[in-house]
């Protein structure tokens, strides 16, 4: 009649990777009897809360979709707390071209937007390390995994300013939706711009530069997971594929 | 082994909740048909992986009515 599934991070936090209930068999107490067992199992591991898909290792949603309205009335009724609203963007990038604005910002700041290499991988790391501690492993596994390719960092003489990762289908975010979004699917992802530059177009920059680069390596169609960032992305065309709920439950 | 708990509803049928694994992937993915693949269309294999029922991390915990 109905299946949860949920994945255990941090020790103690749990993600609801997906609750579905049979149409056939919904509003008959299944998907609250699936929400009191789950929360029942994770308790006698101590576990002491269950997000909405937010820290899975794998993911469908990392929240609950707001184009499902009887979605959130379930878990607002099994008392989830949200918190916050997040997206997944999307864009066709066959004909993309950088806005003549972005690159001008490129020139105004005298950076260059490059591929990673072997002279300045030390260098990215340490800002990694630096600026965007949570994202470090993604790096290292990503350069480990597939070389130095999926990687472009902006940089102004010897100083890396920011960095960001590229992907492609199925191994990307979004890669399991690739029979609705297409085959020739690719993410960028993890971008970031250290504090002391920001404000200047140097992320928005590192963003079309990705962008450019997934098309040219035949990618069709770009997808952004799990932003905040729906204007400043809607700058170089993304628009919103789905708008997440996120929140938890305390258990 | 399976875990199988009884609980019972407002009246007087009963439902059990169990252990799934990928024994259960075409009832998983039955029930995906039923309700989400109109909007989001996803192949039985790339659905089942996602959710990690074939894994065997402990740290899933997988359960079904």
């Amino acid at each position: 009649m109905g299946f949860a599934v949920a994945d255990i991070f941090n020790d103690n936090e749990a993600a609801l990777v997906l609750l579905a209930v049979d149409s056939a068999r919904q509003r008959q107490g299944v998907g609250t009897k699936l929400i009191q067992e789950l929360s029942k199992l994770l308790q006698a591991r101590r576990i002491n809360s269950i997000s909405t898909g937010a820290g899975a290792s794998r993911l469908l949603w990392h929240g609950v979709p707001t184009s499902l309205p009887p979605a959130r009335s379930f878990f607002q009724k099994n008392k989830f707390i949200f918190n916050e609203i997040s997206y997944d963007l999307v864009q066709d990038i066959s004909q993309f071209t950088t806005p003549l604005e972005v690159l001008h910002a490129v020139d105004r700041n005298d950076i260059s937007i490059e591929d990673l290499n072997e002279k300045t991988l030390e260098a990215a790391l340490t800002f990694q390390s630096k600026h965007f501690p949570d994202w470090h492993g993604y790096f290292n596994e990503d350069i480990k995994r597939n070389g130095y390719g999926n990687v472009l960092i902006a940089r102004r003489k010897h100083e890396i300013l920011g960095s960001v990762l590229l992907s492609q289908a199925p191994e990307c975010p979004g890669g399991h939706w690739r029979d609705f979004l297409g085959p020739k699917l690719g993410a960028l992802g993890i971008l970031g711009v250290s504090p002391d530059h920001r404000e200047q177009g140097i992320g928005l920059a590192l963003a079309a530069c990705a962008t450019e680069a997934l098309r040219d390596r035949g990618a069709t169609k770009c997808f952004v997971h799990w932003t905040w960032l729906r204007e400043w992305y809607g700058k170089l065309g993304y628009e919103v594929w789905e708008e997440y709920d996120m929140g938890k439950l305390l258990i | 082994m399976l875990a199988v708990m009884s609980l019972y509803l407002k009246g007087s049928r009963a439902m059990e909740t169990r252990q799934i694994s990928t024994v259960d992937s075409d009832q998983i993915f039955r029930i995906w048909e039923s309700n989400l693949s109109n909007k989001w269309p996803i192949s039985k294999e790339v659905l089942i992986s996602a959710l990690g029922v074939s894994s065997p991390s402990e740290n899933y915990v997988k359960i079904g009515v």
